[in-house]
């Protein structure tokens, strides 16, 4: 990532310039690189305490006495300290996460996203759920739909959900035969079922509601942990006298910086899952009713002529019975 | 003339109409049937060595109708009895004398073993003669018919 100040070949191309001279005075003022013992010293610790994601960001802080981030961090400091303004993350749609404080006067995390971008607010008082407007959440939605229109209108009710979907500030997702998955700006997700809802019967509906904010947050101090580590192996790597060192520091350091990557990349997932909630819809026709072709109460078959037994005593006797008795 | 010998001409003619106004019918015994005697129920009855049985009942015309009522009468308790019409509609039949009777067959379907039966009806002012034939589906097969109904034209009643 180009915000994250190169790689580990361009530090360590930098590392070997002026190294002789830059050196000693680093020495006079690291309070650690006494001697290489005290290096490696201070090494172990930093690795130690860049794997203490759980420990409190603020004893860590004070403990590692970080300085102040350089400007070549262009995501992390508004990122750092309000990690938890997560419709602000809405940003990592834009380079650098460069949040801005969220203009939300509700604070809803589904506004925020489209606040970041300059769009109005408006999902402040509309977000799935009054409950969700803190701004300490950070919550993905999923809705999914199943509807039914008249047969052969199944195409253009969906071709009408997308329209609507991007008259919201959404795209399309996915499309099918029968289905539409589209995403609208979270603060628009109440709206935009309704909206969709307009389109064909609702048979059918579910919303479901993800808190990543948990997630969020260690991600976010992770990052910060990462960091600070970063910082201090660059450090570290100025200072290498030996080449075996540098190797030492420069390995550890891709390792973090990978890291820092990996750590970024979901916290852009997330952000962007957040901003932008999932609708799924389903669509079929609805089923032809039957033609009854045979009258609703059919005719009864006539009954059988009524048995008359006339008063003639042989006539019973007509017949085979009697014919075939020779006895 | 004494009461005794008016009461014994009496007797006498009523003996004589008696018997010359009873029913009375025969026809010709088809080739390999047997006549068989001393037949309560039947004027005439003959068998085949297969079974065949050919017969005539002579009973009143009581109550009196026609043709068609005595055929109708007869059509509807082999019916109900469950005989199956073969013809949609009777067939008329001449007697040796020239008289029109009707003639009716039939199936029957006796678990599963299937019988023919034959009806042909013949009406006076005072009788109605049914000539009845029928046996085993297997035994009275076409040449069996053949032969009654060649024995029906050879029917004389009074």
């Amino acid at each position: 990532m180009a915000s994250e100040e190169g790689g580990v070949s361009s530090l360590a191309a930098r590392s070997f310039e002026p190294l002789d001279t830059s050196r000693e005075n680093l020495m006079r003022t690291a309070p650690c690189s006494d001697r290489p013992l005290a290096l490696l010293a201070c090494f172990l610790f930093l690795l130690l305490s860049a794997c203490g994601a759980a420990m409190p960001i603020e004893s860590r802080e004070a403990a590692m006495a970080p300085p102040s981030y350089g400007g070549d961090e262009s995501m992390s400091a508004p990122m750092a300290s309000q990690p938890m303004q997560a419709p602000a993350m809405a940003a990592p749609m834009q380079p650098g996460f460069a949040a801005q404080p969220a203009p939300s006067p509700a604070g809803a995390p589904m506004a925020a996203p489209a606040s970041a971008k300059g769009a109005p607010t408006e999902g402040a008082t509309e977000g799935p759920s009054a409950a969700s407007t803190s701004p300490a959440r950070m919550i993905i939605y999923t809705a999914a739909l199943q509807m039914q229109t008249a047969k052969g209108e199944v195409p253009k009710a969906i071709d009408a959900i997308i329209d609507r979907a991007e008259a919201l500030g959404g795209f399309l997702v996915n499309r099918t035969d029968t289905t539409v998955e589209v995403r609208i700006p979270s603060g628009k997700f109440r709206a935009g079922l309704a909206s969709f809802e307009e389109v064909a019967e609702a048979l059918h509906r579910s919303v479901s509601a993800t808190d990543v904010s948990e997630e969020f947050h260690d991600l976010e101090v992770r990052l910060d942990n990462l960091r600070a580590t970063r910082k201090r192996l660059q450090e570290f790597l100025a200072k290498s006298a030996t080449i075996p060192e540098m190797l030492t520091v420069e390995k550890e350091l891709a390792r973090v910086v990978g890291e820092i990557d990996q750590i970024q990349g979901r916290l852009r997932f997330l952000a962007q899952r957040a901003a932008f909630s999932t609708v799924r819809v389903e669509i079929s026709e609805k089923p032809e009713v039957a033609k009854q072709i045979a009258s609703p109460t059919p005719t009864p078959p006539p009954p059988p002529p009524r048995a008359v037994s006339l008063p003639i005593d042989w006539l019973p006797n007509v017949g085979l019975y009697h014919l075939l008795d020779l006895d | 003339m004494n009461t005794s010998f008016l009461s014994a001409l009496l007797g006498s003619a009523l003996a004589l109409s008696a018997l010359g106004c009873g029913a009375s019918a025969t026809l010709s015994t088809p080739d390999g049937f047997a006549t068989l005697e001393d037949q309560e129920d039947y004027l005439y009855r003959a068998t085949s060595a297969q079974g065949v049985v050919l017969a005539i009942r002579g009973e009143k015309n009581s109550p009196k109708g026609n043709l068609d009522f005595w055929v109708g009468a007869v059509d509807g308790q082999l019916r109900r009895t469950g005989y199956v019409p073969l013809d949609k509609a009777p067939v008329e039949v001449r007697s040796a004398g020239g008289a029109l009777g009707r003639q009716m067959r039939y199936v029957r379907d006796q678990q599963g073993r299937k019988d023919s039966f034959l009806a042909a009806v013949f009406v006076t002012e005072s009788y109605v003669y049914t000539i009845e034939a029928g046996g085993s589906g297997d035994r009275f097969d076409d040449a069996a018919a053949a032969k009654v109904a060649e024995s029906i034209k050879t029917f004389t009643f009074r």
